[in-house]
C-alpha cells in the first residue's frame, strides 16, 4: 500500500512545486506579497511532513529547510532583502532538484 | 428551497426557549400545538437534539428536526447561551472565542516535562517528537463496533494513506480536510473515539480546534493526538497544554503512530 501511495504522491509532487514556483514569483514581484508568502510557507510545511512519511526523505528535508527559512519572514514588511530573496530562491531550487532526483 | 430548511440543526446542538417561547409555555393560553409544547419543555438549555429526540414521546427524529427549525424560525427557540464556562453552541467553534481554560500547576508541569522529554529526540533526529499519554482505563467498545478515528488532515494523499492504514488496523476512519468538514464531523453522532489533528490547515488552526474541543462538554472526553510538522518545543507545549493526549510529528513512522493511537486508547 505504501509503495502505491508513494508513487501516487510522487506523481502529484510536480504540481505542488509548480504552485510553489508561482507563489514565489508573486512574492518576488512584490504585489501584495503577504498572501502568497503565507501560502508558500504552508505548502512547504505540508510537503515537509507528507514527503517524509511517503519515504521521500530528501524532499522532506529540503522542504523543511525552506519552511524554516520562510517562517521568520512575513512577506509584508516592504521589499525583501536581497540576501533573503537569494536564500529562499536557492532553497526552492534545492527542493525542486531533490524532487527530480527522488 | 423553504427558508426553514436552511437553518442547520445538528444532533449535538442545544436550544432553549426564547422569551416568546417562555410566554407560550407559562401564559394562560397558547396557540401552539401539543408537539410544539412538548419540544419547548424538552429544549431546556441542557439536553441536546439527540437527547431530545430520544425523550420525545410523540415525535420521530425527522419531526423533531423539522419542528425545531420551524420553532427557531418563529422565534420560540434559540441556541442555548454559554453557561459555567462551557458552551454547547457550535457557532463559537471558530469564532473569536474564549481563551483556553486555565490549567492547573500540575498540568503545566506535566506538559513541560513531556515536552522536555521529547527534546533529545528532536535534537537527535532533526525534528521528531512522539508523545502518547497512556489511557488510565482501556476504552470500552460495543460488540461488533469499530473504533472510529477522525483524521483532520488537509493533504489529501496523506489523509487517504492514514485512512487506509487505520482501516487495515481495524479502525473506522473518518476524514475532514477543512473547517467546514471538521465542524460537520464533530457535530455528527456518534462522536469519534479519537482525533488525529493536523495543525496547519488552509482555513483553520489545529490548536484552536483542540482548545474548542476541550472546552466542549461532549467532545472534551475524546482523546486527541496532534499529528503535525510543527515540531518546536513551543508547539509541543501548546498542544499538550491545550489538552492533547499525544503529539507526533511528521514525518512519522507507521509503527509509532499505531502504537501511539493504541496507547492513548488504552489498547496496549
Amino acid at each position: 500500500m505504501l509503495a502505491e501511495m508513494r508513487a501516487e504522491y510522487r506523481l502529484a509532487l510536480p504540481l505542488k512545486l509548480a504552485e510553489m514556483e508561482r507563489l514565489w514569483q508573486r512574492v518576488e514581484a512584490g504585489e501584495a506579497p503577504a498572501v502568497p508568502f503565507a501560502e508558500l510557507n504552508r505548502v512547504a510545511h505540508t510537503i515537509a511532513g507528507s514527503a517524509g512519511t511517503f519515504g521521500l526523505t530528501t524532499v522532506s528535508v529540503a522542504a523543511k529547510a525552506l519552511e524554516v527559512a520562510l517562517t521568520p519572514l512575513r512577506g509584508d514588511e516592504g521589499p525583501m532583502p536581497a540576501k533573503d530573496v537569494d536564500n529562499i530562491g536557492s532553497l526552492l531550487e534545492a527542493l525542486k532538484q531533490s524532487a527530480n532526483m527522488s | 428551497m423553504d427558508p426553514k430548511e436552511r437553518i442547520p440543526v445538528y444532533p449535538l446542538d442545544v436550544y432553549v426557549a426564547t422569551d416568546k417561547g417562555e410566554a407560550e409555555l407559562k401564559g394562560g393560553s397558547t396557540s401552539l400545538k401539543p408537539k410544539e409544547l412538548e419540544l419547548l419543555v424538552l429544549a431546556d438549555g441542557r439536553a441536546n437534539v439527540a437527547e431530545i429526540t430520544a425523550r420525545a414521546k410523540s415525535l420521530s427524529g425527522e419531526e423533531v428536526t423539522a419542528l425545531l427549525r420551524l420553532m427557531i424560525q418563529n422565534g420560540l427557540l434559540k441556541t442555548a447561551p454559554i453557561a459555567n464556562g462551557d458552551s454547547l453552541d457550535f457557532t463559537y467553534f471558530f469564532g473569536a472565542g474564549k481563551p483556553a481554560p486555565e490549567l492547573s500547576v500540575q498540568d503545566r508541569e506535566r506538559a513541560g516535562k513531556e515536552a522536555e522529554a521529547g527534546t533529545p529526540a528532536l535534537l537527535r533526529y532533526g525534528y521528531y517528537v512522539s508523545i502518547a499519554r497512556r489511557a488510565a482505563q482501556p476504552r470500552e467498545q460495543a460488540k461488533n463496533s469499530r473504533i472510529s478515528v477522525l483524521i483532520i488532515e488537509d493533504e489529501l494523499p496523506l489523509a487517504k494513506f492514514l485512512g487506509q492504514l487505520l482501516g487495515m488496523e481495524g479502525f473506522e476512519p473518518r476524514i475532514a480536510k477543512n473547517r467546514e468538514e471538521i465542524v460537520a464531523e464533530l457535530r455528527r453522532l456518534p462522536s469519534p473515539d479519537l482525533v488525529l489533528l493536523d495543525v496547519v490547515l488552509p482555513d483553520a488552526d489545529g490548536f484552536d480546534v483542540l482548545v474548542r474541543m476541550k472546552q466542549h462538554p461532549h467532545l472534551k472526553a475524546v482523546p486527541v493526538i496532534m499529528l503535525t510538522g510543527k515540531s518546536n518545543r513551543e508547539s509541543v507545549m501548546r498542544g499538550l497544554l491545550g489538552g492533547a493526549d499525544g503529539y507526533i510529528t511528521k514525518p512519522f513512522e507507521i509503527d509509532i503512530l499505531i502504537k501511539g493511537i493504541k496507547s492513548v486508547l488504552g489498547l496496549v
